[in-house]
């Protein structure tokens, strides 16, 4: 049975919100504070991660379906 | 037919090209209504809601920390312009090196670096700045090399799934026509003049070139004929090789998750809230916004795995950051009340733990307070407005204050915007005295201590 191509953007979305929501989530009902002014640099990091590696494996399955 | 007119009627007429699809909704920066690039506008026609809303969340948003410019910037990267199909993010990585994202990381680690050894400098300005800079040229850059997105503004014509990359030639130009010799007419071999040079080859009809008499009617022809005829009656071949750029169909999508997401959230949030009512379960706000996205999240792992539609799940992710990056910046106006509050308490036992006010001014007399031994910490949070506290002229105090936006005045000291302060009163405590440890926070206003007259 064909199986759908897994959507890295999808998955990469999915787990930065998930880990945001974790941080906001310990912000909220812990008293650990954490302050946004360090939520953004890493969020900002993770989508720069997020592209890097979706460029990296759009590009390697573009080699692989080259040389099939 | 006129040997010379196209063959078109051998084939089929074209298919009927396929109803277009309705247009699906989707985000994007609006042309029409804009004040800097349209994410404002493009939010309010998305979400049916008025974009001053929008406007003035991002406001609050750049105001109360600076996330707004971050997200706005992202909007303007993210977003697709109207009637463009992809975003300057999307288009960048597709024609050239991944600038994009190495701006990202290089300004996100600037802000960190900002963060870690200049804390109270210029370091987060400069993150910004640079952050503001490099999504400006970048949207310039889009705009200059708008032939990028050419190919993609216009919709592609029903049936146009494939551009062709090569289009082979078509037989007749490139080979010669064959010259069919026709069948022997009786007429025409006997009618012409021997002696006659041709010159054409309708005039060998039925004549041998070379001796110019009669030719032998050509065996082959009638079975020729009925070849070509069987072979126009056949529907056109396949073609067995697909082009070059030929992609498989995509499986059928999956219905979006997004109203499963929605609606589940809105059962448990009512559950939550009725339960919060009933003082069996104590939940705030804050976090159930933040176990929402936590929630959505997980269902876009999911959909990315089971193949779905997700721009309605991500649009939910954004709002939900949004909420919960006011909400943290905020964090009192969703916990306390609205008004006016004085506080007097007269024992130890009278003191709330902490003080609480959502919106308004806050006065905490801790002048009458007796029986005082030893060390107590009393806290005061208020979101938006003013928290004066009063203290007793004798005793020691640790006086810890701090505010999102506004200003901090302990005894003679003061300080602004964010800033952490605390000092002693005296600097060297007594100790015969008791001693009074205070926590003192605003979102945004001010935080005062004050010693009782004498």
């Amino acid at each position: 049975m064909p199986r759908h191509e897994v959507d890295h953007r999808s998955l990469i979305a999915g787990l930065l919100f998930s880990a945001l929501g974790v941080l906001f989530m310990i912000d909220q009902a812990t008293d650990v504070r954490i302050d946004l002014q360090w939520v953004w640099p890493l969020f900002l990091i993770g989508l720069g991660v997020a592209g890097l590696a979706s460029t990296t494996l759009r590009r390697r399955s573009g080699q692989q379906i080259g040389k099939d | 037919m006129a040997p010379d007119e196209p063959t078109t009627d051998w084939y089929p007429p074209p298919p009927p090209p396929p109803p277009a699809a309705p247009p699906a909704r989707r985000l994007e920066r609006s042309r029409r209504d804009r004040k800097i690039a349209g994410v404002c506008g493009g939010l309010g026609d998305y979400f049916d809601i008025d974009p001053v809303i929008f406007r003035i969340g991002f406001v609050v948003l750049t105001i109360a920390g600076g996330s707004g410019i971050l997200l706005y910037i992202a909007g303007m990267i993210f977003v697709p312009e109207e009637g463009r199909r992809r975003s300057i993010g999307e288009s960048l990585p597709r024609h050239g090196r991944p600038l994009f994202p190495v701006i990202l990381l290089g300004i996100g680690f600037l802000m960190l670096w900002g963060q870690m050894f200049d804390r109270h400098g210029g370091g987060f300005g400069f993150g910004f700045t640079l952050l503001a800079i490099g999504g400006f040229l970048l949207w310039r850059r889009s705009q200059r090399h708008d032939d990028w997105h050419r190919d993609d503004d216009l919709p592609p014509a029903p049936g146009d799934l494939y551009p062709p990359m090569w289009n082979p030639p078509a037989p007749d130009d490139m080979y010669p026509p064959r010259w069919n010799p026709p069948a022997p007419s009786e007429t025409t071999s006997t009618s012409a003049p021997a002696t006659s040079h041709p010159s054409t080859p309708s005039e060998f009809d039925g004549l041998d070139p070379f001796d110019g008499k009669p030719r032998d009617p050509d065996p082959t022809a009638a079975y020729t004929t009925a070849h070509e005829q069987a072979f126009a009656a056949l529907p056109p071949e396949p073609e067995i090789w697909p082009p070059l750029d030929y992609q498989p169909p995509a499986l059928p999508q999956r219905p979006s998750m997004t109203p499963v997401v929605v609606s589940f959230l809105f059962v448990v949030g009512g559950i939550a809230a009725l339960l919060s009512t009933t003082n069996t379960l104590d939940i705030t706000a804050g976090e159930f916004l933040a176990g929402a996205l936590i929630a959505t999240g997980l269902a876009l792992v999911i959909n990315a795995v089971r193949g779905g539609r997700s721009r309605g799940l991500i649009a939910l992710g954004i709002l939900l950051t949004i909420a919960l990056s006011i909400a943290s910046v905020a964090r009192e106006p969703l916990r306390g009340g609205i008004g006016q509050r004085d506080w007097n308490p007269a024992t130890l036992s009278q003191v709330e733990r902490p003080y609480r006010l959502g919106i308004g001014e806050g006065d905490l007399d801790l002048t009458h307070l007796t029986n005082l031994h030893g060390k107590h910490v009393i806290a005061a949070r208020i979101g938006l407005g003013q928290l004066k506290v009063i203290v007793p002229r004798d005793a020691n105090v640790i006086a810890k204050g701090d505010v999102g936006v506004g200003q901090v005045r302990l005894f003679d000291q003061s300080r602004d915007n964010g800033n952490h302060l605390t000092v002693l009163d005296p600097p060297a405590a007594n100790s015969d005295q008791p001693t009074l440890e205070l926590h003192l926070h605003v979102d945004v206003g001010q935080v005062e201590v004050l010693r009782a007259a004498a």
